[in-house]
């Protein structure tokens, strides 16, 4: 004879919560190194090294560090 | 055509933002439908609430061996077309992957813990879903330990499409032996076993956590993109200061 298991949910709601943060935290993860990401590549830029443009004059002749 | 125009990194950037609050939204209507279908979904005759595992279990799977799929397809594309873009999807998508596959191990655990009366058991399904995992692990690890890009791309390429033998091995290892693991009840000969009432929400949670996998893939690429691009920058940098009045050889390393 074939049992029914009763009740579960304690095991069902720890799927669905731990499922839930891990994705989550994965999300977060990758929005905070996009940011990372953003912040880096703008503070190069502020120092005027730029892709595919001209390579800013002042490194170039040596006046700045 | 659009597709190859987007295999320019350039417009796969713009590409990314103009679809990133669409495909967010998507996902999250149908995880919310998905989860709503599945707390109203009757319960199993004999697993009880417990068959409310598989909406969450059953997709992880799927998604984890489709990630695997994806990485095998990139590393045809770092190998033969030698397309940057094939070896930022490999770095992009393992991560991704290996997260999917532990919660498969995880969730499958927390189901068999009160179904088999233990959480694992060495049966050919489970292993050689261990195995994906560590074969994630490796192509992480890997490419980070070369520091040469190309040299990097390359071997992870070869180690991805070795590891692709293990996905048929998973797939039919429950017809190849016996396995404590039941054996396919939707993608099978003679169609679907499950009632439609557990197969809707199976299907919604399905897709919206697909989009959730495409959306963190697509973000992941796009990190990628400006993490190379920033390490060019800084490369360059370096070599103006150390040499100034010297046009730096960084430009073919940007994407």
């Amino acid at each position: 004879m074939i049992g029914v298991i009763v009740g579960g949910w304690e095991y069902v709601i720890a799927v669905y919560v731990l499922s839930g943060v891990v994705i989550s935290g994965l999300i977060l993860w990758t929005v905070l190194d996009y940011r990372s990401q953003r912040h880096a590549l703008s503070e190069l830029e502020a120092l005027g090294i730029t892709r595919r443009s001209s390579v800013p004059s002042a490194f170039l002749s040596g006046e700045e560090d | 055509m659009v597709f190859l125009r987007l295999t320019n990194p350039n417009l796969f950037l713009r590409f990314v933002d103009l679809f990133f609050p669409w495909l967010a939204a998507a996902a999250g209507l149908c995880l919310c439908g998905g989860l709503y279908f599945s707390f109203m979904s009757p319960p199993d005759y004999q697993q009880g609430e417990l068959v409310r595992i598989i909406y969450v279990h059953v997709p992880m799977a799927w998604l984890s061996m489709g990630c695997y799929f994806l990485i095998a397809v990139s590393a045809l594309g770092t190998l033969v077309w030698r397309h940057p873009l094939a070896d930022v999807s490999i770095r992009a998508a393992a991560p991704v992957g290996a997260v999917f596959t532990a919660l498969t191990l995880v969730t499958g655990s927390i189901w068999a813990l009160p179904t088999w009366g233990v959480p694992w058991v060495w049966d050919a399904r489970l292993t050689s879903v261990l195995i994906l995992f560590f074969l994630y692990l490796g192509l992480i690890a890997l490419s980070h330990a070369i520091e040469d890009l190309r040299r990097s791309g390359r071997a992870v390429a070869i180690l991805a499409l070795v590891g692709l033998i293990n996905l048929p091995i998973i797939k039919f290892s429950v017809n190849w032996w016996s396995t404590l693991h039941q054996p396919a009840s939707l993608i099978r000969s003679g169609g679907p076993s499950l009632h439609p009432d557990m197969l809707r929400p199976l299907l919604m949670m399905a897709l919206g956590f697909s989009l959730v996998f495409v959306l963190l893939y697509l973000m992941r690429m796009r990190n990628e993109i400006l993490y190379r691009r920033v390490t060019s920058l800084r490369q360059m940098q370096a070599r103006l200061q150390a040499s100034p009045g010297t046009l730096p050889d960084v430009f073919g390393e940007v994407l």
